[in-house]
């Protein structure tokens, strides 16, 4: 059984934009998933679904086999941590360390045990000497690694980050995935929303599509070469798999989309050469 | 701005147990806007005043803070001494009216403006050395209705969102060359300011309902804003009743008659 599980998911804004028609996808545990689609897809109004901030209007979305629902919302949000696309909805107390305490507390944790998660959670994002700073005072870049400590310290089995890394600087970009992966390496599922194809062929062990609404495609990341997904979700192909595309001579029976795959393509196709 | 400043931890008042810091606050505000003699009252702004520099609150953003009170109750301590009747104490005679201010309209004004700067002060002080966590906690603690916490709690947190919407929104009208004219009635700077506070209230409450959900999902329900239980020490109930009994050697005098003097 899947962690979590969507099936044929309808949602509807208070204005009337259908934003979700029939949405089917699976998410397995322990891996790392990147929900694919071009802006407007449903992805942000998806991932809303997972921790219970919408819940389903029709269709159903099951976290552990379980509908998520009002009775149970909020046991399923200390499991399923979010990090929202944009650090200033998140982050709003005086200062950096109330601020990582503010999930903790909510969980009605002990006094002790909340120090001991914010400082934990500090460290690992490499904040803990801005604990007693004002959080406007901090870079975008420092913003963001605020509101992760704010959901790590609430320690959640699943962690979502909606666009994680959008306008963040290179460095910032690879901050941030240094964290994610040492939280996966510990064991929790990780999902990402993003419309960078390069980001989720690079990092992904799993690659959702979203368009319209719907699930385009889902299975590894093999599926951000395929044309017909490509074309249907308004995507472009990977940097790696375009410079390949304008190399037909080496006669690759797939397009490689990212860095590993690259090499061992070339690696075969030069043995291949010298071989003659 | 009404926020908590890390920097005033270590104070007295900064390291005092909540519920009692609220309690103690709140008892001397009572006291003072129970007395009735103008010279007692100037005396309880100067203690809190006081209380707030020894605190290392810097008189500069005392005085701005009082700025904010200006459109609120500045008004109308300006216009008391015209609409209360009584002995005219001053006139002002234009061909087209008169108008006079009356010697008890005037008392009014001075104990409106006292009583305002006295309250002010005291929630100054206790919100400026208290972590809004421990700030929610403490009322929940002594047993305020749910609604009237959270209501407190959403206004501090929005004062801020407000607060840093309008510095965003400054700076980039600023970024495209806007300068706010020198006096009030610049026209131009009258319908851009206009324009600005419309939209400041659309992005607010968009800021506002998205930062609600990024709540909800860190697990907030009304009953939270919850940690650990430390009951006062001896440390506390010293502050406690030192700012208490402020208060009531005020009273004590005004009730003896010993401020004739002042
Ligand atoms: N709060 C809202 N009210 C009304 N419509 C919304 C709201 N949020 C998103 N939408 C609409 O729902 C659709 C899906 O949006 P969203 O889930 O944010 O997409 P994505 O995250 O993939 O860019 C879009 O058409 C968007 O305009
Ligand atoms: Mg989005």
């Amino acid at each position: 059984m899947a962690l979590i599980e969507i099936n044929n998911l309808y949602f509807r804004y208070k204005d009337g934009t259908q934003a979700l028609r029939g949405l089917t996808l699976r998410i397995e545990g322990g891996r790392k998933t990147a929900i694919l689609g071009p802006n407007g897809a449903g992805k942000s109004t998806m991932l809303l679904h997972l921790n219970g901030i919408h819940l389903a209007q029709q269709g159903e979305v099951l976290f552990a086999g379980e509908a998520v629902s009002r009775s149970n919302e909020r046991q399923v949000r200390s499991r399923v941590g979010m990090v929202f696309q944009d650090p200033d909805d998140q982050v709003f107390s005086a200062t950096v360390w109330e601020d990582v305490a503010f999930g903790p507390s909510n969980m009605g944790l002990s006094h002790k045990e909340i120090e001991a998660r914010v400082h934990a959670a500090l460290k690992a994002t490499g904040m803990w000497d801005y604990a007693g700073k004002a959080p406007y005072h901090l870079s975008y870049g420092q913003k963001k690694r605020v509101a992760i400590a704010g959901i790590l310290a609430m320690d959640p089995e699943v962690i979502i980050l909606d666009e994680p890394v959008a306008f963040l600087d290179p460095r910032g970009k690879d901050t941030v995935f240094a964290i994610l992966n040492e939280l996966n390496r510990r064991g929790a599922t990780v999902i990402i929303a993003t419309h960078d194809v390069d980001l989720a062929a690079e990092w992904a062990d799993d690659v959702i599509v979203i368009a319209g609404g719907r699930c385009l495609a889902q299975g590894g990341t093999e599926l951000l070469v395929n044309e017909r997904v490509i074309r249907e979700a308004e995507l472009r192909y990977p940097v790696v798999a375009r410079i390949f595309q304008e190399l037909p001579e080496l006669e690759l029976p797939v397009l490689p989309g990212n860095v590993p795959a690259a090499v061992a393509a070339l690696r075969r196709h030069l043995f291949a050469v010298k071989g003659k | 701005m009404l926020v908590y400043e890390e920097r005033l931890k270590d104070s007295m008042l900064g390291r005092m147990e909540t519920r009692l810091k609220i309690v103690s606050l709140l008892t001397v505000v009572i006291i003072f806007v129970s007395l009735k003699d103008r010279g007692l009252l100037a005396l309880g702004v100067l203690g809190l005043a006081g209380a707030a520099l020894a605190t290392g609150i810097r008189p500069s953003a005392m005085v701005k803070k009082m700025l904010w009170l200006l459109p609120f109750t500045g008004l109308l301590i300006v216009l008391f001494p015209f609409f209360t009747p009584g002995e005219p104490v001053w006139t002002l005679s234009t061909p087209l009216f008169r108008l006079a201010a009356s010697g008890a309209g005037v008392t009014k004004a001075v104990y409106l403006a006292l009583r305002v700067v006295n309250a002010a002060l005291a929630v100054s002080l206790l919100v400026q050395t208290t972590p809004l966590s421990k700030l929610l906690h403490g009322f929940r603690q002594l047993r305020l209705p749910g609604i009237m916490v959270s209501l407190v709690a959403f206004t501090l947190r929005y004062v801020q969102v407000f607060h840093d919407e309008i510095r965003r929104m400054q700076l980039a009208m600023k970024a495209r060359g806007f300068r706010r004219g020198r006096h009030l009635l610049h026209r131009r700077s009258m319908q851009v300011t206009g324009l600005m506070l419309g939209s400041l209230f659309l992005r607010s409450y968009q800021r506002g309902e998205r930062i609600y959900l990024a709540m909800l999902s860190r697990g907030y329900h009304s009953d939270s804003d919850c940690c650990g239980h430390c009951p006062p020490g001896a440390r506390d109930w010293l502050t406690g009743t030192a700012l208490v009994a402020f208060g009531l050697g005020l009273k004590l005098a005004e009730w003896r008659g010993l401020a004739i003097w002042l």
